[in-house]
């Protein structure tokens, strides 16, 4: 093996990327504008529609940039980054571009399983230049989530998207402090899982943790409020989690150890 | 044939789901699609189109949410357009559910809104999918949204695709479906110039003509409508301040009376293609009643459903009535049959095969009896008449049913006309059954052997059952020699008994109750023996050997044991009860029991009588001798003596009262005091059990006091109380002259208060008392002789 390769590898991740969105500088509405010569045509109907899926901003609420990170069908995780751009060519307001990371899955899992190191990646500022746009590399950092404070609210919803729930906390803002509370306690197993989003209007995609400003009623049994789960004693069970995490990482890795010895003695007993 | 039958399947399969997509629309809520590019207004124009039509604002239609979903999308985007922002370009496409009211008629809708963007062409969202199973189209387009003229003509492009889907399902080259064109935004074309009718047309002509010249070629309910939802005033996407839509009623009624034209069209043509299938026409108006309540059309198709389920209740009733015929014509053909079989077969058959065909033919043909009862009745007659001569030639030939009597006795029941015939058929069975059982009883004659009870019990029973048998001589002389035979055998094993028991007791040591007990069975299990006297006298002979023995055994037990009482009578006693009846030395025994039981009784008796003597002190031990002796002999000779002492040491054992008298005393001459007047004055005192008695008066200056005086308290005694008694010479002051104290051991110390009395270390000193204790005897034990 190459050295220089494998630390390569260890320390960076690849990406590919599009942009979709309704820009003023065209008339074609939401449309691709651009995309890494890697994006393959599978992941920009995926891309397409779960950008679709997002909704649109309702009435009375601020524009935010957001953010959101899903495993799409086709296979890559995808981190989108949602970035409102006024109005579009024809003067109605609440035009936004969607600017996406295409990551592989082992990828995304080195990188902590966490979309919020991708933030400074994501870009909302677009021209009618930008048609094609380059495969990029970014560096792992030492620690993909910063260390949090935990509180009842994080502990209690990551016990629930463990436990298989649906988290909705109700905002009139993008909720990324509390979506990286929230992501900091959970295992990075579910993190490797579980689709996430900071601001959405239409819960049609598969997030399991998401804001909203509002829900219509017609979807409120898919999820369960974040407020609701506080009076749910999930605390004590929340610091055991870690303990056993600990304890199922050292059983595998003694596991692990025992096969490598029992191979190593097989090939040494040979003629 | 497979190949014809699975081409017939495929076909009925076809026409079903043909149906039942007929059917879906009829009863399923209505899709409406309201197609167009990216701001033409479509999100704008349903929202206006809710606002006005659910606040009355639109003449003679209604419009509803039919969920909260719906409503909730609507009202948003209403509260936009009121508060004076243009919406958003739509991202996310959404099902609305609408409910349109227009005059009795009621439709269910579903429309969707989604992004214009996807109505590309080439485009293959969803929402295509949506427009191609749609029930009606508006198309939606603006007249200056586009203003270059490829771009009107990719828009018309659009359009020509979706148009040429609708038609592609059609057989006509007409769209199947209603199709109106909405030109939007109207109001910036009546800002412009005049916006008549006449100037909608030239217009569209003028920016969409290709979409015109289709619509006026292919479709059939096809419509223009100019609409604006905004109203004059608005700016660009924004809205105005007031609101004053146009044109948006003509679009909602044509949608209703179209799909009223629709339901109806597809419910007549529902009914052309399945005219009987009548479950599904009901259903079908049941949801277009439910959709135009009260109409004339409604009314029209109940009648003429009604109508169609008369007819088909006619066609089954006719078919059932000659389904009912066919199976009674075949009826009535196959009992014919049977019949004329039966009667043809009877001409060429023996009597037992025509008796079976005549029974096969009453149980295969119930049905007979129901309507031609005479032809029934003589078939059973036949049968009757043929069963007899079958059973005839039965017998003849030696075949005996068990069930031949019975038979024969219900048929004379059931037909007395034929009761000569019947009784012929008895005596001819009988017969045949008295020599078929004659036979039997010879052939087991022959091989009896050993077995002669068994053959006369079976030659009794064949007498007894048939009484006038031409073998009754035959039959007697066998039972005769059966009864020779059968003594002769008894006899012969008789003897061997006898000569068995005779060796038996020719043993040494021959058990002589057990040969006694033989004996006496076979006296008993053969009273008419031969051998009964010589039995008897055996009987004797081991009763007297017997008996000579068992009082040898108990005279010789009595010598050799004589204190073993018990014993020797359980000997005598045996003796006896084995010999009651012919025992020649009861008298003996009996003597010998009553002799042992009063030795016994005396012995026992002296063990307590001799231990009194020699122990008068142990009374204890002699009552409990006494006790033993009541226990052993409770009739003997000693018992009220024994009762007697045992009371009275009952009585001594727990307190008493005694009656005490002191007689008189001698004193020695040497006591008494100087100047005490020659004597000295004495008085006595008793202490029994730590009580004290007296004192006795004082006699004074007296050596031989008389004192003749009781004790004015009785003495409270009980065996074992101690007694003292205390003598005190009281001249001048008190001197105890003497105290006696009786043993500590002794249990009847009150002996002392019933005659003299002495020191123990001697002197002339003594005292006499009297008292009313009395010291129990017991009789000697003398041997009484009878």
């Amino acid at each position: 093996m190459n050295p220089s390769a494998s630390s390569m590898r260890a320390t960076s991740i690849t990406y590919e990327q599009a942009v979709y969105g309704s820009f003023p500088f065209w008339d074609r509405g939401y449309a691709v504008l651009g995309r890494s010569p890697g994006c393959r045509d599978e992941w920009l109907a995926d891309f397409r529609a779960i950008c679709s899926s997002c909704g649109e901003r309702p009435a009375g609420f601020r524009e935010s940039k957001s953010l959101f990170a899903l495993k799409m069908a086709s296979g890559p995780w995808a981190v989108v980054g949602v970035f409102p751009i006024g109005r579009d060519d024809t003067g109605r307001p609440g035009a936004s571009a969607f600017h996406g990371l295409f990551v592989k899955g082992a990828d995304y899992r080195r990188a902590g399983a966490s979309p919020f190191v991708f933030r400074e990646l994501l870009r909302g500022d677009w021209g009618p230049g930008d048609t094609t746009l380059a495969a990029g590399r970014m560096a792992i950092p030492e620690s993909s989530l910063e260390p949090v404070e935990p509180d009842p609210a994080a502990l209690a919803a990551a016990r629930a998207i463990e436990r298989g729930m649906r988290v909705l906390v109700r905002s009139d803002e993008p909720i990324d402090d509390t979506a990286r509370r929230i992501w900091a306690v959970l295992s990075p197993k579910m993190r490797a899982r579980a689709g996430i989003a900071t601001w959405v209007f239409h819960p049609a995609n598969d997030f399991r943790l998401a804001g909203m400003p509002r829900i219509q009623k017609y979807y409120e049994d898919r999820y369960v409020e974040i407020n609701d789960l506080l009076e749910e004693p999930v605390a004590a069970a929340a610091e055991i989690d870690p303990l056993r995490r600990s304890r199922r990482v050292f059983w595998v890795m003694a596991a692990l150890a025992a096969a490598i010895v029992i191979v190593s003695s097989c090939r040494g007993a040979g003629p | 044939m497979g190949r014809v039958g699975g081409v017939a399947s495929f076909m009925a399969n076809r026409r079903r789901e043909h149906l039942d997509a007929i059917e879906g629309r009829l009863t399923g809520p209505k899709r409406i699609a309201l197609f167009g590019h990216r701001n033409v207004g479509k999100t704008t124009l349903l929202a206006m189109f809710y606002r006005q039509a659910s606040s009355g604002l639109v003449p003679g239609v209604r419009l509803a949410a039919a969920d909260p979903m719906t409503a909730e999308y609507l009202a948003d985007k209403i509260i936009q357009i009121e508060s004076g922002e243009s919406l958003a370009g739509t991202l996310a496409e959404t099902e609305l559910r609408l409910r349109l009211y227009h005059g009795p008629a009621r439709f269910d809708l579903i429309v969707k809104d989604y992004q214009g963007e996807h109505v590309t062409l080439g485009s293959d969202e969803p929402i295509q999918q949506f427009f191609a199973d749609c029930d009606a189209v508006f198309l939606c387009l603006d007249p200056e949204g586009s203003n270059r003229p490829e771009d009107r003509r990719r828009r018309q492009h659009e359009v020509e695709n979706l148009l040429e889907k609708c038609i592609e399902k059609s057989v006509d080259g007409m769209t199947d479906r209603p199709i109106a064109l909405l030109l939007t935004k109207f109001d910036r074309v009546m800002a412009q110039s005049n916006g008549s009718l006449e100037n909608v047309e030239r217009l569209v002509d003028a920016r969409y003509g290709m979409t015109r010249h289709a619509l006026s070629k292919h479709a059939r309910r096809g419509a223009i409508f100019a609409v604006s939802a905004f109203g004059r005033g608005a700016i660009d996407n924004r809205p105005p301040v007031d609101l004053e839509p146009i044109g948006l009623e003509g679009p909602l009624s044509w949608l209703a009376d179209q799909l009223e034209a629709i339901d109806r069209d597809q419910l007549e043509w529902l009914w052309d293609l399945a005219p009987t299938d009548t479950p599904r026409l009901a259903r079908a108006l049941e949801a277009y009643e439910r959709r135009y309540p009260d109409t004339e059309p409604a009314r029209r198709f109940r009648k003429r459903l009604a109508a169609a389920r008369g007819k088909r209740f006619r066609g089954r009733m006719l078919r059932a009535v000659a389904a009912l015929a066919l199976v009674v014509g075949s009826v009535l053909a196959y009992d014919f049959w049977g019949y004329q079989s039966a009667i043809a077969f009877e001409r060429d058959h023996p009597p037992v095969a025509v008796e079976r065909r005549w029974a096969d033919f009453l149980a295969w043909h119930p049905t007979i009896a129901w309507y031609s009862p005479v032809r029934a009745e003589f078939a059973r007659g036949r049968l009757a008449e043929w069963r007899l001569q079958a059973d005839r030639d039965r017998i003849a030939a030696g075949r005996l049913d068990p069930g031949l009597d019975s038979q024969l006795a219900e048929l004379k029941t059931e037909r007395p006309a034929l009761a000569n015939r019947i009784e012929a058929i008895e005596d001819q069975a009988e017969a045949a059954r008295s020599e078929q059982r004659w036979r039997t009883l010879q052939s087991e004659a022959a091989a009896a052997g050993d077995e002669p009870d068994r053959i006369l019990s079976s030659v009794r029973d064949y007498l007894r059952d048939f009484p006038d048998s031409p073998h009754k001589d035959e039959a007697t002389a066998l039972l005769n020699a059966g009864k020779l035979k059968l003594e002769e055998r008894r006899a012969l094993l008789e003897r061997r008994e006898v000569d068995d028991l005779l060796r038996s007791a020719a043993l040494p040591n021959a058990d002589l109750e057990e040969m006694i007990d033989r004996a006496r069975r076979f006296i008993a299990d053969h009273p008419e023996s031969l051998y009964r006297n010589e039995v008897e006298q055996l009987v004797s002979r081991f009763s007297r050997t017997a008996d000579d023995r068992d009082i040898e055994e108990a005279r010789r037990f009595s010598r050799e044991n004589p204190t073993r009482y018990q014993a020797r009578i359980d000997r005598y006693r045996a003796y006896m009860k084995a010999h009651a009846v012919e025992g020649r030395y009861l008298r003996e025994a009996s003597d010998a029991c009553e002799r042992i039981l009063g030795d016994w009784d005396i012995s026992t008796y002296r063990l307590a009588y001799d231990h009194f003597s020699a122990h008068p002190d142990d009374l204890a031990q002699v009552a409990s001798r006494l006790k033993d002796y009541m226990e052993r002999h409770p009739q003997g000779r000693f018992v009220q003596a024994a009762k007697a002492f045992l009371d009275w040491w009952d009585r001594v054992s727990v307190p008493n009262e005694y009656r005490v008298t002191l007689l008189r005393g001698e004193f020695d001459p040497s006591i008494g005091k100087y100047v005490a007047g020659g004597g000295p004055d004495l008085r006595v005192t008793l202490e029994v059990a730590g009580k004290t008695y007296g004192p006795a008066p004082v006699i004074p200056n007296e050596h031989k006091p008389i004192w003749r005086y009781t004790f004015d308290r009785p003495i409270v005694w009980k065996s074992r109380d101690p007694i003292s008694i205390k003598v005190v010479d009281q001249d001048w002051w008190d001197t105890t002259v003497i105290q006696l104290n009786s043993d500590k051991n002794d249990p009847l110390s009150i002996r002392l208060l019933s005659g003299a009395i002495k020191p123990s270390k001697g002197g002339p000193t003594v005292l006499h008392f009297a008292s009313d204790f009395v010291m129990p005897e017991l009789p000697k034990p003398d041997r009484i002789d009878p």
